[in-house]
């Protein structure tokens, strides 16, 4: 394998990206990191992932591989030194089944910052359930492969730098729920290939801040989702001018006065 | 030793049917045990209590779920009649592809069947498309496995048997053999093998089933 082209198109906060960069450093393989920009794709990543546009994309001498856990496994066959999944079936087929719940929390996770009120709740309490039954399979384990860091510790552990996120867009302690899903995360960060590839905590809070900023509903919207709220809630009926007056006041904590103020004369247009 | 084999199924679930389709290839004998997914048995609840999902194959007391995942633990398992390809690359490519045929392909095919008027003609465009890439994969063979049916060919199955389904109940054209000759060509072979045929479940429940989630998903649409 001496004279292997590795390449990994990917970007520095990506959780499936870290998987890719975790297993080609257990397995110390040198390979060509390039950091993509998701709003203006390399025409190199469209070549190589023409299906789906995304990363993480390993490319191995010129030829692409996609998906983050078919990439790993792809790995984990190459290059046989220190394997990644178990070599028993029952084992292995477990290993998948778990990797693959893993990514529940993907989706779950994101409506923290992409959702408010009572989906941002739904998305919470799913996030923590899904958390609840890892922590379950991890048990007194000190990883999830066992003795040995493996496929699903590899899967899961970027995850871990998403927790402050997570933590601050949700108002809540993961810890609090899975103690030892925590523990695991630290003794996994005393590995080289984990604490250098996973991001910054901090840095993922900020990337989460800047695409809640893209996506931000304008405070005019607000006022008129509070309205159907208020109304909803008193089933058509006319609001009490009690109401009125708390979706009215609404906006001069929220906008600047001068809007207030073009709201009242000249309406929403 | 006697290997005891169990399959826990729905007489429907084209994710159960793979399973089905690998055990029969790899000529293993197994017990089905069929479901009623709105009062699941407790054998279910035990075996699968993460997911609570069909199918389940039960080996020797040992449970694995997930239809893809069944699938490799078969072939990892029983080595006669191999289905994934040998070389990584290819096998990479055919793990790739068959989550392709689950995440983007099921779901254009499954927004053809419950909407209608201009929204199901962008959901039929949608999902042609997406069976041209399907399409290119197969590149004059006769199955994605080359000669033989293959783990890419079983992940696919459930085309083969619910386009026609699907295409019958919306009365339009969907795999066209003129438009997707090589796709055309491979679900008819497809069907026709010996081993497949024996499987399908009864043709016409399934229309019922399918118009009935047709129906019932147009409702929900028209209604909010």
């Amino acid at each position: 394998m001496v004279n292997d082209e590795v390449v990994l198109l990917d970007t520095y906060v990506s959780m499936f990206g870290m998987r890719v960069r975790i297993a080609l450093a257990e397995k110390g393989i040198p390979f060509e990191y390039r950091e993509e920009n998701l709003r203006n794709k390399s025409p190199l990543l469209l070549e190589m992932n023409p299906v789906y546009k995304k990363i993480p994309v390993l490319i191995h001498n010129g030829k692409p591989i996609c998906e983050s856990l078919i990439i790993v496994q792809y790995i984990d066959v190459v290059w046989k030194d220190r394997p990644l999944l178990p070599s028993d079936p029952y084992q292995r087929a477990q290993a998948r089944f778990w990797a693959d719940y893993v990514d529940k929390i993907f989706f779950a996770g994101r409506k923290l910052w992409t959702m408010k009120g009572e989906e941002k709740e739904s998305g919470k309490k799913e996030l923590i359930e899904y958390l609840q039954v890892l922590e379950g399979e991890l048990g007194n384990k000190p990883y999830f492969g066992g003795e040995i860091f493996g496929f699903v510790d590899v899967a899961f552990v970027p995850y871990y730098c998403w927790f402050y996120a997570y933590e601050t867009c949700g108002n809540f302690s993961i810890e609090q729920y899975c103690p030892k899903l925590i523990a695991w995360g630290k003794r996994c960060m005393e590995r080289e290939s984990v604490s250098n590839s996973l991001a910054d905590p901090h840095k993922i809070y900020e990337f989460v801040q800047l695409m809640k900023k893209r996506s931000k509903q304008d405070p005019i919207t607000e006022l008129e989702h509070r309205k159907k709220v208020v109304s909803d809630h008193f089933n058509g009926q006319v609001c009490t001018i009690a109401m009125l007056l708390v979706v009215s006041l609404w906006p001069l904590f929220t906008l600047p006065l001068w809007e207030v103020m073009r709201l009242i004369f000249v309406g929403r247009h | 030793m006697a290997e005891e084999l169990k399959l826990f199924r729905t007489w429907s679930s084209p994710y159960s049917l793979r399973v089905v389709h690998a055990l029969k290839i790899k000529g293993l004998e197994y017990e089905t045990i069929f479901e009623d997914l709105s009062s699941k048995s407790a054998s279910l609840l035990q075996y699968n209590p993460v997911n609570k999902k069909v199918p389940v194959l039960v080996h020797n007391g040992k449970a694995i779920c997930e239809s893809l995942v069944i699938l490799e633990y078969i072939d990892e398992t029983w080595k006669q009649c191999p289905l994934l390809p040998r070389d990584p690359y290819e096998k990479a490519k055919a793990r790739f592809w068959a989550k392709f045929g689950d995440e983007k392909l099921s779901s254009s095919i499954w927004n053809v069947l419950i909407s209608q008027g201009k929204e199901q003609e962008e959901a039929i465009a949608a999902a042609v498309q997406n069976l041209k890439l399907i399409e290119e994969q197969l590149q004059e063979k006769k199955f994605f496995g080359g000669e033989k049916i293959g783990y890419l060919d079983i992940a696919f199955g459930w085309t083969a048997n619910l386009i026609s389904i699907l295409e019958e109940i919306i009365d339009l054209k969907l795999v066209d053999e003129e438009k997707l000759p090589l796709l055309s060509a491979w679900m008819q072979n497809f069907s026709d093998d010996p081993v497949i045929k024996q499987c399908w479940p009864p043709r016409d429940k399934l229309v019922v089933k399918f118009q009935a989630m047709r129906e019932s998903n147009l409702k929900t649409v028209l209604s909010q």
